[in-house]
């Protein structure tokens, strides 16, 4: 580097650019949160929500907002001035907190106490709670981050790498043997990986989380007629319930729900957007 | 002595608000006692709850003593705005005029209509008739629709519009004002108010006219097509009561009523659609193609635009649609109370616009205010909607001493000002003292109306940690999939390039080895300045190594007579054998006989050998 001052600082300059850039984030504005968070505490709950509902409007994402949404939900949820949706409104707000910060202990049991109470409130009103499985492969890669799958996948690259040269360069042939088993299992390892990191890239780009906020979604088929009861295997799709959109048409969202794929109005759901 | 009375009117509250919506049906008799001969209407209404089918199929049941003309259906579509939520019921009227001439008391109806699958009916009525001439005489004004029995009112001479000589006309009202007719026959008219751009939630008020230019006419059914971005408010009740005026078009004689007037309120923004109204015109004047239909006119279809309120400005817990201009007015009592008993808050809110259905409340911990119950007057003041709604709350207190309620406030768009208000009315304090035994549970307050059901389910807000940037997502990132497969590549091509490399050193080795490769470079070392015995020693050499690597064939042993048998046995053509031994005997005499150059021998060995190359090699002679 020495001998090429020129390139050393574009290089160091590029790297504080990229490092800026990946940072920067959006001032918040302190003045409408704390009056949220001073009127949430002072059980002006009303007031909290359209605070924090403008908020979001204005496309701040913030785990912790998302956070104060739902505590403002779940008040109105428990006063007289209940309306039909709060519970899973407190339930999306709680996910967009898990989305953003996925470790939110405190957010997690919040989001199960939401669930247990929209499924008395289901029980109350005579309905089955339904409780369903995803898909095995978004299962499977829903287990891990992203970014956890990149890691194993940089791992398996990295044995693949290491049994490679040991397989190819050795000269002892216990190392060779070694050598070959560590490539074999690294580049499994480094296919299996990647590809789990890649289709969780592509669910992420091309669906979008979304939940439940009407006491009950109807589903609809694909010219926007509700679908018969009975049509599917499953019911009408519960407050609170977790979706994927996967399209958008018109008012019109088609969601997959477990094994279930069908459309529902876009009034009844709230997407979880990351910024 | 408040506690008792509040749980009371709780009670009530809960069970009025526990009621499911019900379809309603009502009917009237225009009057009870009527002469004999004397045409009465009957006025049906129903209306279905929202989300069921509209009413059906009216009936009327009637003894054979009284005639019946009709019945004449207007069909009517009402939205509500409830929690947010939109409502929209269907509604219709059903007239009939009835008219006997047997003195005596009738039993009228029941009026039914279909609703869904059922059949719902009003109680029946009553209606007197006495002997003619019996009843006191009244000023008759001549009303709308006109008797279908005496259409001029009282058997009086027809109106004289017809007369040859002109009648001055009285003047028009302004409402009914047209400068000139779009139909010689009939035509609707629809106005609206304002008639600029409007804002979500500033009410439009749309009147629809009917004019006839043949004679007196009645309007058969009216209908209007669905509005489905209004909230559509009828601001007359009865708009066919208002009575056919006459009016000069262009300076012709016209008769024109009123037939609607109502406040649309946007829902949305953009380009919003009127819809049409359509009414039929029956009269002799007016010739329909179906006489049982009627004449039909319909109005222009219109649109407006409508736009959102501007952000600039807008205050903290705007509604959109809170637009007009209002004053809010709040009653609290008692002032005084003991903790767990109830006091009452009625907010008057008053003005012109459109009147929220629900107010902002300010909430606060240890009060609980229920759901309201909303009294409201809404009509048209100065051509614009207005009136109040006055909003009773029960609000219930669990906290002790000296409390201050807050304010009300509606923030609202005063689209008269182009500016955002907020109406506020101070609640002022209340003294809140001990509950009478603390053990037990506050009085009257065991099941209020949408008691808390959660209580469980709280929240602490969290104090903001800061901006937090965005989960990095690595995977998007060209480089994170380059170093997945970047490190086995280089490691495989690393190899790879170390395999060509021996795979290219091993190929110069052999060729360096090979003697047909040896045999050419000889040659190939020769110039055009060698000397023959030279050349001759290299061609010669280059030949028999050639023979030996294509042919198998080890020349330098087999006598020169033999060699060509044993060349075209190895698969040699004839002439190319022929021209080896020439070159060879060629090469010997001039390595014993011309020491000098002979660069036509190289040209020739050359030739040969090229042709010896195309030759497929045979297995090596042992």
């Amino acid at each position: 580097m020495r001998s090429h001052p020129r390139l050393a600082g574009l290089l160091l300059g590029l790297v504080g650019l990229l490092t800026s850039a990946w940072s920067r984030a959006a001032p918040l504005p302190v003045e409408e949160l704390e009056r949220g968070r001073q009127q949430l505490e002072q059980g002006q709950f009303e007031q909290a929500i359209a605070e924090y509902e403008r908020l979001a409007d204005r496309g701040l994402v913030h785990p912790d907002v998302s956070f104060n949404r739902a505590a403002a939900y779940l008040q109105r949820a428990s006063s007289p001035q209940a309306q039909p949706g709060d519970l899973g409104r407190a339930a999306a707000a709680l996910e967009e907190t898990l989305l953003l910060r996925p470790n939110d202990t405190e957010a997690g049991a919040a989001l199960d106490g939401v669930r247990r109470q929209i499924a008395r409130r289901l029980a109350r009103s005579e309905l089955e709670a339904q409780f369903v499985r995803p898909r095995l492969g978004r299962a499977l890669v829903g287990a891990l981050s992203e970014n956890t799958w990149l890691l194993l996948a940089a791992l398996g690259s990295l044995l693949a790498t290491l049994g490679l040269v040991l397989w190819r360069w050795s000269r002892r042939s216990t190392h060779r043997f070694a050598g070959g088993v560590l490539a074999l299992f690294g580049g499994l390892a480094l296919g299996l990986f990647g590809l789990a990191t890649a289709f969780a890239r592509h669910q992420r780009e091309h669906t979008q989380p979304a939940v439940v906020v009407a006491p009950q979604a109807q589903w609809l088929d694909a010219a926007g007629a509700p679908l018969p009861e009975g049509a599917g295997a499953l019911g009408a799709l519960p407050e609170g319930a977790a979706v994927l959109v996967l399209e958008t048409q018109g008012s019109r969202a088609k969601v997959e729900w477990g094994d279930a794929t069908a459309w529902v109005a876009l009034t009844q759901l709230r997407r979880i957007g990351l910024p | 002595m408040t506690a008792p009375w509040l749980s009371a009117g709780l009670a009530v509250a809960a069970l009025v608000a526990a009621a499911p919506a019900r379809a309603e049906v009502s009917a009237r008799l225009s009057a009870s006692v009527v002469e004999a001969g004397q045409p009465v209407e009957l006025v049906l209404t129903a209306s279905s709850p929202a989300g069921a089918a509209a009413p059906s199929a009216p009936r009327l049941t009637l003894p054979p003593s009284l005639k019946v003309e009709g019945p004449r259906v207007m069909l009517q579509q009402e939205v509500r705005i409830s929690g947010g939520q939109i409502e929209r019921s269907v509604g219709v009227t059903v007239r009939w005029t009835l008219m006997s001439q047997v003195v005596g008391e009738h039993r009228v109806g029941p009026a039914s209509v279909m609703l869904g699958a059922r059949r719902v009916g009003a109680p029946p009525l009553t209606l007197k008739v006495v002997a003619a001439g019996t009843l006191p005489r009244v000023p008759q004004r001549r009303t709308w629709p006109l008797d279908l029995f005496d259409p001029f009112a009282g058997g009086g001479a027809a109106p004289r519009l017809f007369n040859d000589e002109p009648e001055r006309l009285p003047e028009t009202p302004p409402e009914l004002r047209v400068d000139t007719a779009p139909d010689p026959t009939a035509f609707l008219r629809l106005t609206r108010d304002p008639s600029g751009p409007l804002v979500v939630g500033e009410p439009l008020r749309v009147r629809v006219y009917a004019y006839g230019r043949r004679g007196v006419f009645r309007i058969l059914n009216i209908s209007a097509s669905a509005r489905p971005d209004f909230l559509s408010i009828p601001l007359d009740d009865d708009p066919t009561d208002d009575s056919l005026q006459r009016v000069s078009i262009d300076g012709e004689p016209w008769l024109a009523v009123a037939l609607s007037d109502t406040a649309l309120v946007p829902l949305k923004s953009g380009r919003l659609g009127l819809g049409q109204v359509t009414a039929a015109f029956d009269g002799r004047g007016y010739p329909a193609r179906d006489p049982l239909q009627g004449l039909l006119r319909s109005t222009p279809p219109l649109e407006v635009d409508v736009r959102e309120p501007p952000l600039e400005g807008r205050p903290p817990g705007y509604v959109l649609g809170d637009v007009g201009s209002f004053q809010l007015t709040a009653q609290v009592s008692p002032r005084r109370l003991r903790r767990g008993e109830s006091l009452s808050v009625v907010a008057k809110l008053e003005g012109t616009g459109n009147l929220p259905s629900h107010l902002p409340l300010p909430q606060q911990n240890g009060v609980v205010w229920l759901q309201p119950t909303v009294a409201e007057k809404l009509e048209p003041q100065d051509g614009r909607l207005g009136g109040f709604r006055a909003f009773t709350y029960i609000v219930r207190v669990d906290r002790e001493g000296e409390l201050e309620l807050g304010a009300l406030s509606l923030p609202y768009w005063d689209p008269a000002q182009r500016a955002y208000r907020v109406a506020t009315a101070p609640l002022g304090r209340v003294t809140v003292t001990p509950a009478a035994n603390p053990s037990e549970p506050p009085s009257g307050t065991a099941a209020p109306t949408g008691a808390p059901e959660h209580p469980q389910l709280r929240l602490s807000p969290r104090a903001l940690l800061g901006p937090e940037s965005p989960p990095r997502r690595y995977a998007d990132a060209p480089w994170a999939w380059l170093g997945l497969v970047a490190p086995p590549l280089l490691v495989l091509g690393a190899d790879g390039l170390r395999l060509l490399r021996g795979r290219l050193a091993q190929r110069r080795r052999r060729r360096r080895e090979d003697p047909w490769s040896r045999a050419l470079a000889s040659l190939e070392e020769l110039s055009a300045a060698s000397l023959g015995p030279e050349v001759a020693s290299a061609i010669e050499r280059a030949l028999f190594l050639g023979l030996e690597a294509r042919l198998g064939l080890a020349a330098r042993g087999i006598l020169r007579r033999d060699l060509h048998a044993a060349l075209v046995e190895r698969g040699a053509p004839t002439a190319l054998a022929k021209a080896i031994l020439t070159l060879l005997d060629a090469c010997e005499e001039r390595r014993l006989l011309a020491p000098e150059p002979a660069p036509e021998l190289v040209r020739e060995a050359h030739r040969l050998l090229s042709e010896l190359r195309q030759l497929r090699p045979a297995a090596r002679s042992v």
